[in-house]
């Protein structure tokens, strides 16, 4: 078994009496080892040893935690804001390309078509004709075509 | 009386918040710890508590009262943290420490030698903390977690995997790398030996 191994399995514990004792022993020569587990332990001892400043925050923690899912704003934010801002988004980006692309509002038909029919009937010189002939059809019923 | 975790995540479910407050001040502790050995002394740390024991809570309907809470909430933190080593090492924040790089060389120096540490500790236990906490910024996030929660906590590597959502072996894997690592890392530091000669007298075979 490499020696790296056996370190490995010296720190966690896993060696037997005979071994612990043999590796022990390899410490005291290799100085790699030495170094390696010197290192590690002081690194540990260290860590372990500092002390942690730290504040008591649960109740701010379970405070906020209520009040995210108890407020509508906390609601909407969980599960209708994503959904209510993409809608928003896109109607904005629809309403916007609508305005920018869109042609200009055609006419209306029918309103064109009587505007054009009555300019047509003030102006068309065949309807005062057609209007005379009429009446001289008409009269011409009245007296027995002898109209002059 | 005491209540169970059980009952504690029960009762938060159904919109006690006194009972949450209770399960956070019983584990605040645990992830305050593994928060400092993994992010260091810096503001980060508060943030990692606060947001592990909030996601914590979004994700309580999918907490099984039937395994420990502990394991659980330390994956969680450790996810978190794990995160922000590599948000780091990308360079998205930075690390501030109050040691200087060479002071920080000079602590680490100690840490080579029997019982370097223990003899100077006593009054400058913090700044060899923060030289430690320097050294293993150096490692992948996910072997540092795995030698904070094996070597420095003394966790077993059942939980050691649970917490970090992986296999025993794997687990071991990790510690394994993290401390060959550590002892590449700090030889690349100058003026540091760390021995990669044998000495004369070793003939021994193990």
């Amino acid at each position: 078994m490499k020696n790296c191994e056996l370190l490995d399995r010296y720190r966690d514990g896993e060696l037997n009496d005979s071994q612990k004792e043999e590796f022990r022993r390899h410490l005291a020569v290799c100085r790699e080892c030495r170094t390696a587990n010197a290192l590690l332990d002081n690194l540990v001892s260290v860590m372990r040893d500092e002390t942690i400043t730290m504040s008591d925050m649960a109740d701010k923690i379970a405070r906020r935690a209520f009040q995210r899912i108890s407020s509508w704003d906390g609601l909407l934010a969980q599960w209708f804001r994503p959904g209510l801002a993409f809608a928003t988004a896109c109607l904005s980006i629809a309403l916007c390309a609508f305005i920018w692309f869109a042609p200009e509002r055609p006419p209306d038909d029918s309103m064109e078509y009587e505007t054009l029919l009555n300019q047509a009937d003030a102006s068309d010189p065949a309807s005062e004709i057609l209007t005379a002939g009429e009446s001289d059809f008409v009269l011409m019923l009245m007296w027995g075509g002898n109209t002059q | 009386m005491d209540s169970t975790d059980a009952t504690l995540v029960d009762r938060t479910r159904n919109g006690d918040e006194r009972a949450f407050a209770e399960l956070v001040r019983r584990y605040q502790a645990a992830v305050w710890g593994t928060a400092h050995r993994l992010l260091g002394n810096s503001s980060e740390k508060e943030d990692a508590v606060q947001e592990t024991f909030l996601r914590a809570f979004t994700a309580l309907g999918k907490f099984d009262p039937k395994y420990p809470f502990g394991p659980w909430i330390l994956r969680i933190a450790a996810n978190y943290c794990i995160d922000q080593l590599r948000k780091r090492k990308s360079g998205k924040t930075r690390l501030w420490s109050e040691l200087g790089d060479l002071e920080q060389e000079r602590l680490l120096r100690d840490f080579t030698r029997d019982g370097g540490v223990e003899s100077s500790v006593k009054s400058d236990l913090e700044s060899y903390a923060e030289a430690a906490r320097s050294l293993l910024d150096r490692l992948n996030p996910k072997y540092r977690a795995a030698f904070v929660l094996r070597e420095v906590e003394e966790r077993e590597y059942d939980e050691v995997a649970e917490i970090l959502g992986t296999t025993g072996a794997a687990a071991r894997v990790r510690v394994c790398r993290a401390r060959s690592e550590l002892q590449k890392k700090l030889s690349e530091l100058p003026g540091i030996k760390t021995g990669k000669k044998r000495d004369a007298n070793e003939n021994e075979k193990l």
